[in-house]
């Protein structure tokens, strides 16, 4: 995750500590396409992911006071607030359906370098979504176990669990074993 | 090359999506007003997290049936006396009371011939005729109330005044009451000295008593049109009141107004007569209230022990523990079930301890849309198709293995049911209050499972149906339980009961053993409540009496 500071969200911060709406306007422009792209990976309804943008921008403003500079960037304070808020959101609304490909075929690891964005979400959505959020969590926010643990009321060993399998899914798919494709070779033939 | 895993965190650190054209400034407009608004959002979905809805659905219930029960018994305890009613309140009376000067002429013409007249009853009014006698004549009045007095009527009451000014002549206070017909003078006596009491007894006066009575021809104040008026017009219900005034206090009253003669005709605030006050909340006309009445005679039971037998619904509630994730919880219902019991309440030390014996049968409900993938292996897939880039024509297509993924999806909808012979042991304490009594009792009940089954779910959130043999094997449980009782001593040996309380207990898969057959792993914990009616029996020692 991206967590160099940025020097216009800084300035805005404290205007947004005096409350003054043009630099909380500011800093929603600023903030506003990344914690989208954020709430995205855990929210597929378009109409909820703005419900959920709303309650982070208005969590983030009545928390600005809480911001410590030297714990990151202002980006990764807000996007973590838009998850949780995303989290809980979720838990609220009906388990996700799973909408997305069905029948995969076989790529390497190139293929997710390429693919559109939508796509690749439509691949993710076929992992099982306990094991997606915990990917997510770990591995694109950067949340270590504990975190992630007390983010979805589960255990940290239930964590660490759900990565591995996560990851097996994901290599599975993505990164096949020499065996695996000539395996598959071997049928094709 | 790099890893997937690389690849997957760069994309989506840098993936930003800005918003459709107008999409952000609508955003920032729904912001601008959440943050004028007050700042309820927040916490909403704040609230959201924790504790699953339907077991926060359960507590709230538990304790909000926890917090009526301890209500009614506050109220049952410690119900204030009802504030006299003022005279502003019985202003309908009033003007009848102002009108009675026909009523008294008749009279006093009239007296001499059917009904003793006023010098005639100071002659004939006796020590020994006391209050006895008066309140011997009132009690028809207040213990009959289906009779006419429990009702009455406005335009009745307007039309009783001249028999209220009547009443002055206090023949009554002479005249032993009868219970079958009270002569039309008595019932006039009692209304003496109430200006709000006397429609109570006026409207006793009716067609049918006429009959029984007396001087009813000659008493000219007795219209036939009163009965009628009062059984055509909409009745109010009026609380008798169960506190009479002392009897002496009546003749005294009576003594003083009527002196040594007929006094001259005035309105009855010259007279100083002061209204009767109604006592008696609205609620004391209810039936319950004239069923249990709160100033019914108490019964101060001091018996060593008692046999308590209650039986009721049952509650419970399962929500999983252990690694399995916390929203899981939230597909378990609270049901109802039923169960009852026998205890033995023994009193001692001024304190009461309880151990019994019941059957309990408890029921949750699973509601769960179970979603399973599959991986397969397609031997027809469609591995490729080769296109034109210029004609956009299909060159090729190339079929062979594809690997597929199958989701299956199924709601289960299972009544798990869990049942148990139960020994409770509790310690009791209670406060009374008239026959009233209520109180919390706390104690732990030992459990022996006599079934169970159902289904459950499993850390991967897989459906899992269980039998009485996937549970432990020890089938002795305990539960620490609490709760709240109330009760009415209907007499001196017995006393009805209502209760509620709860407990919570583990409830969970026997522990699989190292070689030994799978069972389905889950376990949880089930919380429990009863809400029971019962009687319980008073026992003395032999020779002791309950008082």
């Amino acid at each position: 995750m991206d967590s160099a500071p940025v020097q216009g969200d800084f300035h805005w911060m404290e205007g947004c500590k005096r409350g003054e709406r043009t630099a909380q306007k500011a800093l929603f422009q600023s903030l506003v396409p990344y914690l989208r792209g954020v709430v995205r990976r855990y929210i597929w309804n378009d109409e909820a992911v703005e419900d959920v943008l709303q309650e982070a921008f208005i969590r983030i403003f009545r928390n600005v006071d809480r911001y410590d500079a030297e714990k990151g960037a202002v980006k990764t304070w807000a996007a973590r607030i838009a998850v949780n808020v995303a989290l809980t959101e979720g838990k609220k609304r009906a388990k996700w359906e799973r909408t997305g490909v069905d029948v995969e075929m076989w790529s390497s690891p190139e293929v997710l370098e390429n693919m559109a964005m939508d796509d690749l979400m439509d691949v993710l959505k076929t992992m099982p979504e306990d094991q997606y959020k915990v990917l997510n969590l770990h591995l694109i926010e950067g949340f270590n176990h504990e975190e992630i643990g007390a983010m979805l009321t589960i255990s940290p060993e239930l964590s660490r669990q759900r990565l591995a399998r996560a990851r097996k899914w994901v290599r599975q798919r993505f990164e096949p074993t020499g065996e695996a494709i000539a395996e598959k070779k071997e049928k094709r033939t | 090359m790099k890893s997937w895993e690389d690849i997957l965190k760069g994309r989506f650190a840098r993936h930003a999506e800005p918003g459709k054209p107008g999409q952000d400034e609508a955003l920032w407009n729904a912001i601008e007003t959440g943050m004028t608004a007050a700042p309820s959002g927040a916490k909403a979905a704040g609230a959201a997290k924790g504790v699953s809805g339907v077991g926060g659905a359960f507590w709230f219930r538990a304790v909000g049936a926890a917090a009526a029960m301890g209500l009614i018994t506050l109220g049952a305890l410690y119900w204030p006396s009802a504030e006299p009613i003022t005279p502003q309140e019985g202003t309908q009376v009033e003007p009848s009371m102002d009108a009675p000067t026909p009523a008294i002429t008749a009279l006093d013409s009239e007296g001499e011939e059917g009904t003793p007249s006023i010098s005639e009853v100071a002659a004939q009014d006796a020590p020994a005729e006391s209050a006895a006698n008066t309140a011997t004549a009132v009690e028809p009045a207040s213990n009959e109330p289906g009779s006419h007095q429990a009702y009455m009527t406005m335009p009745a009451v307007a039309a009783m005044a001249p028999e209220v000014s009547v009443a002055q002549s206090i023949p009554a206070v002479t005249q032993p009451a009868t219970d079958a017909a009270p002569t039309k003078d008595a019932v006039a006596a009692e209304t003496v000295p109430a200006e709000v009491g006397a429609p109570v007894a006026t409207a006793e006066v009716t067609p049918a008593d006429e009959a029984h009575t007396a001087g009813a021809e000659s008493a000219p104040t007795a219209t036939p049109e009163l009965a009628p008026s009062a059984a055509a017009s909409d009745r109010l219900p009026l609380f008798l009141p169960r506190e009479e005034p002392d009897g002496e206090e009546n003749v005294a009253r009576a003594r003083s107004v009527v002196g040594g003669g007929l006094p001259p005709v005035k309105s009855p605030a010259e007279v100083g007569l002061e209204p009767l006050p109604l006592r008696g909340p609205a609620w004391a006309a209810s039936p319950l209230a004239q069923l249990l009445p709160m100033e019914a005679a108490a019964i101060h039971v001091e018996a060593p022990f008692a046999l308590r037998t209650y039986g009721g619904l049952t509650l419970s509630h399962f929500s999983l523990k252990g690694e399995h994730p916390k929203e899981l919880s939230g597909h378990f219902r609270t049901e109802f079930s039923a169960g009852g019991g026998v205890s033995l309440d023994v009193r001692r030390w001024g304190q009461s301890f309880s151990l019994g014996l019941a059957w309990y049968d408890y029921v949750h409900l699973l509601d769960y849309v179970e979603t399973t993938t599959q991986d397969y292996l397609d031997p027809e897939g469609i591995q490729a198709i080769e296109i034109n880039a210029l004609t956009g024509d299909t060159v090729a297509i190339l079929y062979g293995d594809v690997q597929g993924l199958a989701t299956q999806r199924r709601h289960v909808r299972s009544f798990n049911r869990f049942n148990a012979v139960v020994i409770p042991i509790e310690w009791r304490t209670s406060r009374s209050h008239g026959r009233w009594h209520g109180g919390l009792g706390l104690g732990v009940q030992l459990l022996v499972r006599s079934g169970g089954r159902g289904h459950s779910l499993n850390e991967e959130g897989l459906v899992v149906a269980y039998t009485d043999g996937d549970l432990p094997k020890s089938r002795l449980n305990w539960t620490p339980t609490g709760g709240l009782f109330a009760g009415y001593q209907v007499a001196p040996e017995w006393r009805l009961d209502l209760s509620v309380g709860a407990g919570i207990q583990r409830f969970r898969t026997r522990r699989v053993t190292e070689g030994g057959p799978e069972a389905p792993r889950w376990e949880g914990q089930l919380m429990t409540g009863q809400i029971q009616c019962g009687v319980t029996r008073f026992f003395s020692r032999k020779g002791d009496r309950i008082q």
